[in-house]
């Protein structure tokens, strides 16, 4: 157990799409090791995703929130929350629901403890109002470690030897419908009725912006790639995760799927029973996470997309979108 | 262990719905010529090679690549003439400026004539198979087809897995078969495809609600030689085990009501539920599938009458906004 | 046998911002109002049921039990109705002003939708669906091992029990039905979401209230440190809905009425996100266990100084102040707290978050609340 202490701030910034086109944003950037005097440079470099809070089952998490405001829209005095989702017998104060217990105004910091006990793939967002702070980007993804990995000095997504892996990705999932963005950004209202993306996203890219490197210097406020790259034979963990308002539908075909857990709890029955199972397509509503293990086919790219292929486009205008690709490399 | 041989064409054509008649496009059995939705059913047995060879069109081409895509299938090889390869090898993603044009090797109608998947049926089940070229385009324009793989033995009466869709012990066992694939499709993006231009699927919305290319009251036909081949009304006998295999061929999701039957769910994506060290097999009355998906479920009817199957996504169930129509078909129980 | 009388009739429901929407709905009695959704059918596994549907509507209605074999429509068995060949009904409807006697005995237990049957597209969006709920053939309240969802030695024994039904408002169509105006499906836009008809915050009132004679039934959650809250999921719009409660995971036990086990095989699994399908049901168990800290084992951090924070930003707050269970602290002057006992809230909603608003404006529609209290009557949480 390690006591792990971080901060986010909140903000706001510009993500850019291949069309390109800029899309205003709100969000989160990780300010743990800005020193206090700096922290205020990191306004209005929010990233999409929200950085990953990756711990160990056990592990103490203090994890501050600072309000870093708006410098695009210094009249919004909106406060933020952090939500963990999912995170099992949670209690109010660090529930970040501000109609249940606080949330934290501009220059203010507030510090969330969390000790979870269930590995997993979580989500964490901002609940402030929020059909609008979730589209316009306050979403991040959480992982939790089991202790079995420290045990035995291999990944595993749980506490069971079965769910080995060699590797992993994260598919996060989110939309983005550009007309609530950019009417935030000019001071407008949105009718949220009216929800229409025009852009599908893994990890806050589309397609084909998503196999791009982690951090790729074009796509400052989106550092996460979405390119999964193995060895054939290598098992490899995705972590599938919906934070839109959408149900999505992705598959890789020609690579069979093994959903080992679902929601942060490993398939297993009352009574131990293995209860994972196999897919083809993997159908995940919002809210949803998915635990998936598959073995790397013989070497080629694989494409993994969104059999709703209706959401395979960037504005509709050409293909892209929620499309990523898997990568096998010949054994070494 | 057999090779199945298909040789199959792309073509242009015309589908007959409630509005009227819309163009699409189709798999055709080279031979018979005429293009059909779902594409021709292809039938094979777990360990057979199962060969497609996809054909140039002379006639009534699409005037776009083509290609075969085979979802839930493993190492396909593909060769091609004349623009090759010409030796077997694995499928791959074709790429033009970096970017992904196709999720498979395709036949460039202009310069191929051939292009030849393969691929061993590993494991029984039901599957797609389905454009892997403009997929949003050429599966709503009706480039998608079955391909079932029976177990070992299923011909053969006698053998434990005779009549059963995964093999004994899999409680797949079944007296009648149906499959129902469901779809929608937009006409007005019918009407307004062009070749080799790309459509914007952020217009995508569709009037019309099919089960194996036909709404309510068409599906309750018989099959015949258009180009909706395939009827799905199911007809039966008190007591017996129906096995309806259902698959989503849309691009939407769907909810299938069995009508008032409790159908019990024994495999999905073609995974049997009952395997050898768990019955993971559950009963449910309405399935929702997402985009791609499968399920095989068994009903077994305990009283003669008419029933009807139906999406319920209530808004399905209609021909221009007027019920009864689109996703919806007939069980005919007799006694 | 238990005899249930059904009034098809029309009504207008009410929401949270003020619009008055006209629509189908069943009532319990002639002069009783219609209400959204129809009144509770509760049931026992084995016991044959007598359920006589009146029709004040001026077209014909009928009702489908989805999971109930042997229905009897006035002694004979149910079957499709048709006019002119043409298919008007999935079951035997009750003409207008006529009606239909149907009887059957539910062979399973557990948590069912009841719905129109004809002209689908139309009557279930207009609101005549319910929930029916069947007790197993053992169930006995009185008896821990006998209060269960599914019998004993199903793993489904409970301490409080809450029915929830997703539906979808809109408007315009309920427009156009008052008006006999043209019903275009295929123009369907939700505009509101409800959970027991109510959208919220109504969602979270008490049954019964005067002023809502249409939607006679809330969605508060309410139960104690580590009772096992059974939670029924219906769905009764055309949509799905992922419905995510906070504070703990649930542990889907059921769908669609039927256990979900295997001789002794348990499949039931835990979420923290049920994709609640269109016609569908699932029964869930919730069981929210303190962390253990009370003044005594106090939190590892410190309580910020209110004033600095943002505490009912709206004007109210559901929070007592205090980190912990059943204790009050100081909530800012100017902020109305609607928290009893230091009760904790978690909130339960549609995470597709466009439905949590009434008309594009958050909070509402699709949302109630889970209420942990530090004791609570054991009248509370019955299903009737
Ligand atoms: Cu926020
Ligand atoms: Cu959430």
């Amino acid at each position: 157990m390690a006591t792990v202490i971080k901060r986010f701030g909140a903000t706001d910034g510009w993500v850019s799409m291949p069309d390109g086109t800029d899309h205003y944003i709100f969000g989160f950037v990780d300010i743990s090791v800005v020193p206090e005097n700096q922290i205020f440079q990191y306004r209005g470099k929010a990233t999409l995703l929200a950085p990953l809070l990756d711990v160990y089952e056990g592990d103490e998490v203090y994890l501050t929130l600072t309000n870093l405001g708006f410098p695009n829209r210094p009249d919004l005095d909106d406060t933020h929350t952090i939500h963990w989702h999912g995170f099992p017998n949670q209690i109010p104060l660090w529930d970040g629901v501000p109609e249940a217990s606080i949330s934290v105004p501009v220059g203010r910091d507030f510090t969330y403890y969390y000790q979870p006990l269930d590995p997993g793939t979580y989500i964490h967002h901002c609940h402030f109002e929020p059909v609008e702070h979730i589209q316009m980007g306050m979403v991040g993804p959480v992982t939790v470690r089991p202790k079995l990995e420290k045990e035995l000095g291999l990944k595993f997504a749980y506490n069971d030897e079965n769910t080995a892996y060699d590797r992993e990705g994260l598919i996060f999932l989110t939309e983005l419908d550009p007309r609530p963005h950019h009417l935030v950004a000019n001071v407008q209202e949105f009718d949220w009725t009216e929800y229409s993306p025009e852009y599908w996203l893994i990890n806050g890219r589309s397609y084909p912006d998503t196999v791009k490197p982690a951090n790729d210097q074009s796509m400052p406020q989106q550092p996460f790639s979405a390119l999964v790259e193995a060895y054939q034979g290598e098992k490899v963990l995705l972590r599938f995760v919906n934070i839109g308002f959408q149900q999505h539908c992705l598959q890789i075909p020609g690579v069979p799927l093994k959903v080992v857990g679902l929601d942060a709890q490993q398939l297993r029955g009352y009574n131990g029973e293995d209860i994972s199972y196999w897919r083809d397509v993997i159908y995940i509503a919002a809210g949803q996470t998915m635990d998936v293990i598959f073995t790397a086919p013989r070497a080629g790219i694989y494409p993994l997309y969104n059999r709703n292929l209706n959401k395979n486009t960037i504005a509709g205008t050409e293909f892209g979108g929620m499309v990523t690709e898997i990568r096998v490399s010949p054994k070494p | 262990m057999a090779t199945i041989t298909r040789v199959l064409q792309v073509s242009t054509g015309s589908l007959s719905l409630p509005g009227g008649n819309i163009p699409f496009w189709g798999f055709a059995d080279a031979l018979r010529v005429i293009p059909q939705l779902p594409g021709p059913i292809i039938e094979a047995t777990a360990g057979d090679r199962i060969l497609i060879f996809l054909m140039r069109n002379f006639f009534r081409p699409i005037g776009e690549p083509i290609s075969i895509l085979f979802p839930g299938q493993e190492n396909v090889l593909v060769r091609k003439i004349p623009g090759g390869p010409f030796i077997l090898e694995p499928v791959k993603p074709q790429y033009s400026s970096g970017k992904i044009i196709s999720f498979t090797n395709f036949l460039d109608e202009l310069q191929d004539l051939i292009i030849e998947y393969s691929f061993i049926a590993r494991k029984a089940g039901i599957y797609l198979y389905e454009s892997g070229t403009n997929p949003e385009k050429q599966i709503q324009m009706g480039l998608y087809g079955i391909i079932i793989i029976r177990p070992p033995g299923y011909n053969n009466p006698g053998h434990p897995n005779f009549k059963t869709a995964y093999g004994t012990d899999t409680n797949s066992f079944f007296d009648v078969e149906k499959i129902l694939v469901l779809s929608e499709i937009d006409s007005v993006m019918h009407n307004d495809v062009l070749p080799n231009v790309y459509y914007d699927m952020l217009k995508f919305k569709p009037d019309n609600w099919v089960i194996n290319g036909r709404s309510f009251p068409d599906t309750v036909n018989e099959d015949n030689n258009s180009s909706q081949p395939y009827g799905s009304q199911i007809n039966c006998r008190v007591g017996q085990r129906v096995l309806l295999r259902i698959v989503n061929a849309g691009l939407q999701n769907h909810t299938l009501n069995l009508g008032g039957f409790v159908g019990l769910v024994v495999a999905e994506d073609s995974f049997p539920l009952k395997t050898s060290t768990l019955d993971a097999t559950y009963e449910k009355t309405s399935l929702t599938l997402g985009s791609g998906q499968r399920m095989d479920i068994i009903i077994t009817p305990n009283a003669s009458g008419e029933y009807y199957l139906f999406d319920r996504g209530y808004h399905h169930l209609v021909n221009n906004d007027h019920f009864p129509g689109g996703m919806m078909t007939k069980i005919n129980v007799s006694s | 046998m238990p005899v249930i009388d059904l009034w098809a009739k029309d009504g207008y429901l009410s929401t949270p911002d003020g619009n008055s929407i006209y629509f189908w709905g069943f009532s319990k009695s002639e002069t009783g109002p219609a209400q959204l959704p129809g009144p509770h059918i509760v049931a026992r596994q084995g016991e044959t049921i007598n359920i006589n549907l009146y029709n004040t509507l001026t077209e014909p209605v009928s009702i489908s039990f989805s999971g109930q074999s042997g229905i009897m429509a006035d002694g004979q068995p149910v079957q499709p109705q048709y006019t002119d060949g043409k298919l008007l009904s999935f079951f035997n409807h009750a003409e207008p002003g006529g009606m239909v006697s149907y009887t059957f005995t539910p062979s399973f237990p557990g948590t069912f939708i009841y719905e129109s049957g004809t002209n689908p597209h139309k009557q279930v969006p207009m609101g005549l669906y319910g929930g029916m709920v069947v007790r197993p053939a053992d169930y006995n309240p009185d008896a821990r091992e006998f209060k269960t969802a599914y019998g004993a030695g199903t793993d489904t024994e409970y301490d409080r029990e809450y029915l929830l039904i997703t539906w979808e408002i809109d408007p315009d169509m309920h427009q156009a039905v008052e008006e006999g105006k043209p019903y275009q499906v295929s123009k369907f836009l939700p505009r509101y979401w409800t959970l027991n008809g109510r959208c919220a915050p109504d969602t979270m009132l008490m049954d019964g209230l005067d002023y809502l004679p249409h939607q006679p039934y809330g969605s508060m959650i309410m139960g104690q440190p580590g009772e096992k809250i059974l939670m029924r999921y219906i769905g009764a719009g055309i949509e799905n809905h992922p419905l995510h409660p906070h504070g703990t995971h649930t542990r889907v036990v059921a769908v669609d009425g039927r256990l979900l086990r295997n001789e002794n095989v348990d499949l039931s699994f835990k979420r923290f996100t049920v994709l609640v399908g269109a016609g569908q049901t699932y029964d869930q168990i919730y069981q929210w266990d303190d962390l253990g800290y009370t003044t005594q084992n106090p939190i590892p951090t410190i309580l910020p100084n209110l004033r600095n924070m943002g505490v009912g930003d709206a004007g109210w707050t559901m929070w007592s102040g205090s980190p912990y269970l059943g204790v009050k602290g100081d909530i800012p002057v100017g902020v109305v707290s609607y928290n009893e006992f230091g009760e904790y809230y978690f909130m339960l909603h549609s995470h597709e978050e466009l439905q949590i608003t009434n008309w594009g404006e958050f909070p509402g529609g699709m949302m109630t609340m889970v209420a942990i209290y530090p004791s609570l009557s054991p009248a509370v949480g019955i299903l009737e």
